[in-house]
């Protein structure tokens, strides 16, 4: 049950927390490691025995206006789409367990531990704030993933913008829907409406989650940040939380005529850009971040084919492009920092890269038909244009004479990873023609490198992106507006209407006042008289009145 | 014979004491401190007298002695003995030689405001007034030579002279048989209307010039600041309490029958007098200028509460003097307190963080002050509650009272902002251990009001015998 | 239990502390401390008497009726009657703990610390007063009381050439209070006796006298509430004040008027004035946006929680107003939440302050240099951003679900204006923790002392519990 997951991995979170001496320090994180791939196992068999669908439900509140409750549910469809983010935490653990650098493995299982659970929370929920609760926690846990100020302060602030915007659709339904369960979702054209309105708004959320064209400037930022803690956030944070999103809230887009119009844009204009980006931007970092638009825009664009109906082949393709973020990782890693001396390494790499590319086209062919195979093969060949070059883009390094290196770290994740790959994808893994098609064609783009030939345009792009366009955008048609609006509203209205006009004017009519009393009061004998003269007459003209 | 003697002892006392004062000034040099011992002693003595025979009297056609005249007598008296207490303080602090003097004139006022508040014949209160004012400018001519207030007295007395006149035509027009306060009533109400108008006009602006109402207030809050503290505390609280009983009782018995053309009157010269008194009380920086003025805004109130015509109100109204003239004496006494380098501070600004040196004389001021601001639950508040819950169905006149209250505002937190908050600049000489006890035996009384305020409703049984 | 003695002993409790501050010897070395400490042991035994006050009846009844309930006949037709229910309580609970976090943040101040714990604890036994009153004379008079003491409190804090505009503050407070007044003289008046806050509307009114009644009523509560164009001195104290406790003892006051609107207004506002009802709203909504404009425009991040705080403030008075009693209880518990948020960030706030004009440092950059203090402005700025650490996120959903159940394009503009101060927020955080700003070792810039740390903690841990189950502390 999902519900025994949740707990076993609390309890590894929690222990990951606890404080103990550095030379037990490992030896509790390698425990910890061991026991979450243990309760991978568990989670495994639980999904092959799992009969009917259940549901654990925990009320937190209950009030006259609404009842927060957590849903556990597990049902064979929420296994299918935990599975990957399971998968890609336990090679991200693995990662973090074999990586010589990374100082704190205790706190980063933790990490890794919370930000599963959340994950599974947020898939097995049935209630909108369990949603948005775990949506949330998934973009805390990943601005601590990131460790870096610097570098996630951009993203904080983009990704509570699109929280805001989900709060805003959700607390729109809330209004006019009798519960908050997701499955009521679809009453809510019954009784409500603003469908082009809740749509737009979700959209823009989504697009800011995924990092799509004109959102992408918080995940260049990230290029400051540490690569080893890069490279598992586009598919294990805010981009595949937004694509949960997106299974769960299609009902409220699908309503919208100018959806798919709408979609269609965001995804082609992200994967153009990301495409173009990944391969004339000279920064190994942004290509990586180009690379992964270009792949989530994908991603968005399969969904919808698919009805929103998450499958496991939908799964496999999660993990193949997570499996490609590790492996470039790893490429980029032994042959920068390396310095190319570890060649079994760098075998195991490659390997593992090509393992990885057929696993993807055999998921994504079980997933082609008719009625989207010229998209599958135009995103198909881009990406591989774009996979070529990155490729190419690493490979003069390995030419370097160093001597050998035997650490044999690289080898280890890269045989449990290429291990992995022929498990999801062995059914069909030899009998694909398709995959023996893409890989020929993959090395002959590797070969030949078209890109060479594509000189023209790489200094215009430069320039273009050492403007940085979209920073500049941002800086210019939105935060300075805002900014001026602020300034204005206290200048103009509570600075001048109230500082400088109201009440001077107050003040000014109390000191005439005041000046004229005692002006009066310096009569002398004249004001004693002036004054009771004045009484009497009063007196009089009241009486007679 | 025996019996009118002892009827008349409340104010024989008083007249005794005079006496052992003038034998004290000619034939043995006392010291300044027994003049003010004997005639807290000659004063307790006639409010014990007023009580023992507090519906006796002789001269009933002139004079009328009731549980109210008493209970205001008393009041009058139980003010005038810590008046005193404090002022030999001060006559100790000058070491002047003139307390016998003072203290002379303190009990003849107190005699004339006895017979004042006694009195039911307009021609005796006429000769009773005379004598009030002329002892009074003998107060304000009771100081250092300052030759403003010399001025000051001198426009006194000059315009009280108008009045008098104003006063005396009404008592003619009164005369011979209609001037006692009953036949007075019914009579005024028999005549031509211009003959109404100018009978009630003497009286009237009469009472409201010893009130010092606007617009005839400008020689109260002209001579505050000038006139020496004792005087000035004299002014601000003793002849009030007994003025206003007497104003009382003439509205009980005479105004009320007029209730239609005096409406306007008390209501235009009420707004006139809180106008003034937030006017005047903002445009000051003298302290005593700015109680004084808070003083006109009280009565004000008292006008405009009347000006209804209400029955009941006069009770409630008398009861509302009662505690904002012993709330002022707190204020007074705080006054006392505050010495710098042997002189009594006028301005304001002289008072700048007293509270850092003199903490609990501070906090004592700053509540005084909070009482008026009217806070609740303190005692002042609830009789003002109390009192425009009565006249609630004359909202215009409720508003004008919060209106008021609120316009002073600024006056009273900038008092509060000035002992509190602000930088000390002087150093402030030791206070008197006495003044520490009378201002703790006023504030266990507020606290007492505060807990129990309906203790101040036991007087109404008393308050029913105005007439 | 007898819980009416329980009751009056919570209200007056901080009064009884307040003499025993007063009686605190001055020019002593330890004055301060025994002052403190007096505070800290008055604040902390009221809050365990009022959570004893929740458990006084069944779990299942405690949300319907009161727990506790006491009158006595003060003077003429004035009978004072005071009760506690949930809604009561929870405001009280807020209002303790977050004077008591208060108190941490003033230790390590100079002037006047004596003179300030002993207002805060009149001004709080007054406050307890107000949100406990059950009719109208002890609601008016508990509503006016606090004002002298949160005036002698900002006086003290404020510097001299800035008590212009506290005299503005006061002065508006002391025009809400006089047109209270007024409503009370009335009502009053009508039925001879005094009367229960739930029973105003139901008394007969002539045209004049319900205007005159509920105007007085609205605008006292409103002057309280930052709304245009009474916000500007509120605003202008708020950023001049430097001393945490003051700051929010004048934050808990526009609460106090939230409240007051919670008991005193009906659910359908009465005809005579429900034609000034959009011009209100577009008010609030203007203000709104005022604030949370002005709070992104800022850079000083005291300017930005003011702006916050305000936008706050409104989004509670919008709710309130809405013709829907159903979330009375979880603006409540937004309400604890908030306060308990921002009492923690403002005597952060103050200690980074404090330490960089101690050292004579940009603020920028500070808290790197400040371990525990960063935790836990982290933490609460999380909180703050409306996100799921507390039972803020929840009831502030549920609240403005009901807006938008009403009125769209206010709902809108309403989850804009949060947004901006959430962002503005934000940006100060970031601000605070540039890495790129350098300081000397030799500077040695001081953390928050450990048990500042652990109660900040602890509140935390309260507003954890709080998203668990709101009434989590009930036995």
């Amino acid at each position: 049950m999902l519900s025994e997951t949740v707990f076993y991995l609390l309890i590894i979170a929690f222990f990951s927390l606890f404080r103990t001496k550095e030379k037990y320090d490992s030896f509790l994180s390698l425990f910890l490691s061991g026991f979450m791939i243990l309760v991978f196992a568990f989670f495994m068999m639980d999904w092959h025995m799992l009969g009917t669908e259940t549901i654990q439900t925990f009320v937190l509140d209950s009030s006259q206006s609404v009842n927060i409750k957590l849903d556990i549910t597990s049902s064979k469809q929420n296994y299918i789409v935990i599975f990957p983010f399971f998968l890609n935490t336990i090679l991200a653990l693995l990662n973090n367990q074999i990586f010589k650098y990374e100082k704190h493995k205790k706190g980063m299982l933790s990490l890794f531990a919370f930000n599963l659970i959340s994950f599974v929370m947020l898939i097995s929920g049935n209630n909108f704030i369990q949603l948005m609760t775990f949506v949330f926690m998934v973009d805390i846990l990943s601005q601590l993933l990131i460790f870096d100020v610097n570098a996630s302060k951009r993203y904080s602030i983009y990704n509570l913008v699109a929280d805001m915007g989900l709060f805003l659709v959700l607390a729109m339904l809330q209004s006019k829907l009798v519960n908050l369960d997701v499955g009521n979702i679809s009453h809510y054209y019954e009784t409500g409406r603003h469908r082009d309105f809740i749509m737009f708004v979700i959209m823009l959320s989504l697009a800011i989650k995924f990092g799509f064209f004109l959102f992408q400037g918080y995940w260049l930022d990230l290029k400051s940040a540490k690569f080893h803690a890069l490279y598992f956030l586009p598919y294990l944070s805010t981009p595949m939380a937004a694509l949960v999103l997106y299974t769960k809230l299609y009902p409220l887009l699908v309503v919208s005529p100018s959806f798919l119009p709408l979609l269609n844009t965001i995804v082609v204009l992200s994967a153009l850009w990301g495409g173009v980006s990944a391969v004339l931007n000279p920064q190994i970092k942004e290509k990586f971040v180009y690379c992964n638009m270009f792949c989530i825009a994908f991603l968005v664009k399969l969904l919808e084919k698919l009805d929103f109906v998450w499958n496991l082949w939908f799964s496999n393709i999660v993990i193949c492009f997570f499996v490609f973020n590790l492996c470039l990782y790893y490429l980029h890693y032994e042959l920068d920092r390396g310095h190319g001396k570890n060649k079994p390494a760098i075998l195991a790499v490659l390997v593992t890269f090509l393992l990885d590319l057929l696993s993807l086209t055999v998921a994504v062919s079980q997933l082609a038909d008719f009625q989207n195979i010229w998209w599958i093969s135009g995103f198909g060949f881009v990406f591989l244009f774009v996979l070529s070059h990155l490729f190419v883009f690493v490979w003069p390094k390995l030419q370097n004479r160093q001597e050998p290196n035997n650490d044999y770290r690289t080898i280890c994740v890269m045989s449990i990873v290429s291990v992995l790959l022929i498990y999801i994808s062995h059914s069909s893994l030899l009998a694909c023609w398709q995959a023996c098609f893409v890989f020929a064609f993959f090395v002959a783009l590797c070969c030949v490198h078209p890109m060479k030939f594509l000189r023209i345009g790489n200094s215009f792009y430069l320039r273009l992106q050492n403007v940085d366009l979209f920073s500049l955008a941002y800086a210019k048609c939105i935060e300075a507006p805002l900014k001026h609006a602020g300034l204005l509203f206290n200048i103009v209205v509570d600075f001048i209407f109230l500082e400088r006009t109201l009440w001077p004017f107050i003040a000014t009519f109390n000191t005439f006042l005041i000046k004229t009393y005692r002006h009066i009061s310096r009569l002398g004998i004249l004001y004693y008289f002036l004054s009771t003269l004045t009484g009497i007459l009063i007196f009089i003209f009241l009486f007679y009145m | 014979m025996l019996e009118n003697v002892l009827y008349t002892l409340p104010e024989s006392s008083l007249l005794i004491g005079i006496f052992v004062l003038i034998w004290s000034i000619v034939f043995s040099k006392m010291h300044g401190r027994s003049a003010f011992q004997i005639a807290k002693i000659f004063i307790l003595i006639s409010a014990l007298f007023s009580v023992l025979f507090y519906n006796k009297e002789i001269l009933s056609q002139y004079f009328v002695a009731t549980s109210y005249t008493t209970l205001t007598y008393v009041f009058t008296c139980a003010v005038s003995l810590i008046w005193l207490s404090v002022s030999s303080k001060w006559f100790l602090a000058e070491k002047t030689s003139l307390s016998e003097y003072f203290c002379i004139l303190a009990l003849s006022c107190l005699i004339c405001l006895s017979l004042i508040v006694k009195s039911v014949h307009f021609g005796i209160l006429f000769g009773l007034l005379i004598m009030l004012t002329v002892f009074q400018y003998l107060l304000f001519r009771f100081s250092r030579q300052s030759e403003e207030l010399y001025h000051t007295a001198r426009r006194y007395l000059l315009i009280s002279l108008v009045f008098f006149a104003l006063f005396f035509a009404s008592v003619a027009l009164l005369f011979p048989n209609h001037l006692d306060y009953a036949s007075a009533g019914s009579f005024i109400a028999e005549v031509s209307p211009l003959q109404r108008m100018f009978i009630l006009l003497g009286i009237l602006c009469t009472l409201f010039f010893f009130l010092s109402l606007a617009p005839f207030h400008f020689w109260l809050s002209e001579a505050s600041s000038t006139l020496i503290l004792p005087v000035a505390t004299y002014f601000a609280l003793i002849p009030k309490m007994a003025l206003f009983g007497l104003f009382f009782k003439l509205q009980n018995s005479v105004f009320s029958l007029f209730a239609e053309p005096l409406r306007d009157v008390y209501f235009v010269f009420g707004i006139l007098s809180v106008s003034f008194a937030v006017i005047g009380a903002n445009a000051s920086r003298f302290l005593r200028k700015i109680f004084t003025s808070v003083s006109l805004y009280q009565a004000g109130v008292i006008l405009l509460v009347l000006s209804t015509f209400k029955e009941g109100l006069i009770s409630i109204a008398y009861i509302y003097t009662e505690v904002y003239l012993f709330v002022l004496l707190g204020v007074y006494i705080c006054f006392y307190a505050f010495k710098i380098n042997g002189e009594y501070p006028l301005n304001l600004n002289s008072l700048k963080g007293v509270a850092s040196s003199r903490p609990y004389i501070g906090a004592a001021f700053m509540l005084m002050v909070a009482t008026l601001m009217s806070l609740p639950p303190l005692s002042y508040f609830m009789m003002q509650f109390v009192m425009l819950s009565e006249i609630a169905k004359f909202e215009l006149i409720v508003y004008i009272v919060l209106l008021g209250l609120l316009t002073l505002l600024p006056v009273y937190l900038k008092v509060i902002e000035t002992v509190a908050f602000l930088k000390r600049e002087h150093n402030f000489d030791r206070v008197d251990f006495g003044l520490y006890m009378y201002l703790l035996l006023h504030i266990a009384f507020l606290t007492v009001l505060l807990i129990k305020p309906q203790i101040l409703l036991l007087q109404t049984d008393i308050l029913l015998s105005i007439g | 239990m007898h819980t009416d003695y329980l009751l009056m002993l919570i209200i007056f409790l901080p009064l009884i502390g307040s003499i025993f501050v007063l009686t605190a010897k001055d020019n002593h070395a330890d004055t301060f401390k025994n002052a403190e400490q007096v505070t800290l042991l008055t604040l902390l035994v009221n809050i365990l008497l009022i959570i004893t006050l929740f458990s006084a009846k069944p779990k299942a009844e405690i949300q319907a009726d009161m727990l506790a309930q006491a009158s006595w006949h003060f003077f003429s037709f004035i009978k004072f009657s005071f009760g506690a229910d949930v809604l009561a309580l929870i405001f009280v609970f807020a209002a303790q703990t977050a004077l008591f976090v208060g108190v941490f943040g003033i230790r390590k101040e100079k002037q006047n610390q004596k003179n300030i714990l002993f207002y805060s604890l009149i001004y709080l036994t007054f406050l307890n007063g107000y949100f406990f009153a059950l009719d109208i004379m002890s609601f008016y008079i508990c509503f006016v009381a606090p004002l002298f003491p949160l005036y002698m409190l900002i006086g003290y804090a404020l510097p001299e050439r800035q008590h212009k505009i506290l005299m503005r503050l006061s002065f508006h407070h002391f025009l809400g209070a006089m047109l209270l007044l007024a409503s009370c003289i009335f009502i009053l008046s009508l039925k001879h006796d005094d009367i229960l806050l739930s029973n105003i509307d139901k008394l007969h009114l002539s045209y004049r006298k319900s205007l005159l009644v509920w105007g007085g009523l609205f605008l006292a509560l409103i002057l309280r509430m930052p709304v245009w164009p009474f916000h500007h001195a509120t605003t202008s104290v708020w950023s001049a004040l430097k001393n945490p406790l003051v700051f929010l003892t004048l934050h808990i006051l526009p609460i106090s008027g939230i409240y007051g609107f919670m008991r005193c207004w009906p659910l359908n506002i009465p005809y005579e004035i429900s034609v000034l009802t959009p011009v209100f709203q577009a008010l609030c909504i203007v203000t709104m946006i005022f604030a949370a404009f002005g709070g992104y425009a800022y850079t000083n991040a005291g300017h930005k929680l003011s702006n916050y705080i305000f936008v706050y403030d409104l989004l509670y008075l919008l709710a309130v107003f809405l013709p829907t009693d159903v979330i009375k209880l979880n603006i409540a518990y937004s309400v604890f939440a908030f306060l308990l948020i921002t009492s923690s960030l403002v005597i952060l706030q103050a200690h980074m302050l404090r330490e960089s004009a101690r050292l004579n440092l940009p603020v920028k950059g500070i808290l790197c240099q400040m371990p525990r203090a960063s935790i836990a402005y982290n933490l609460f700025v999380l909180a703050a951003l409306g996100l799921p650490v507390s039972a803020f996120f929840g009831n502030n959903f549920i609240i403005v679900s009901e807006i938008f159940n009403f009125q769209l394009y206010v709902g809108t503009i309403v989850v804009v204006c949060m947004t901006l101060a959430a962002i503005s927020l934000l940006h100060s955080l970031y601000v605070l923790k540039d890495e790129t700003c350098v300081f000397a070792p030799e500077m040695k810039i001081k953390d928050i002392d450990f048990l500042s740390f652990i109660v900040i903690m602890i509140v935390m841990f309260m507003l954890l519990m709080s998203l668990i189950k709101p009434l989590w502390f009930v036995l």
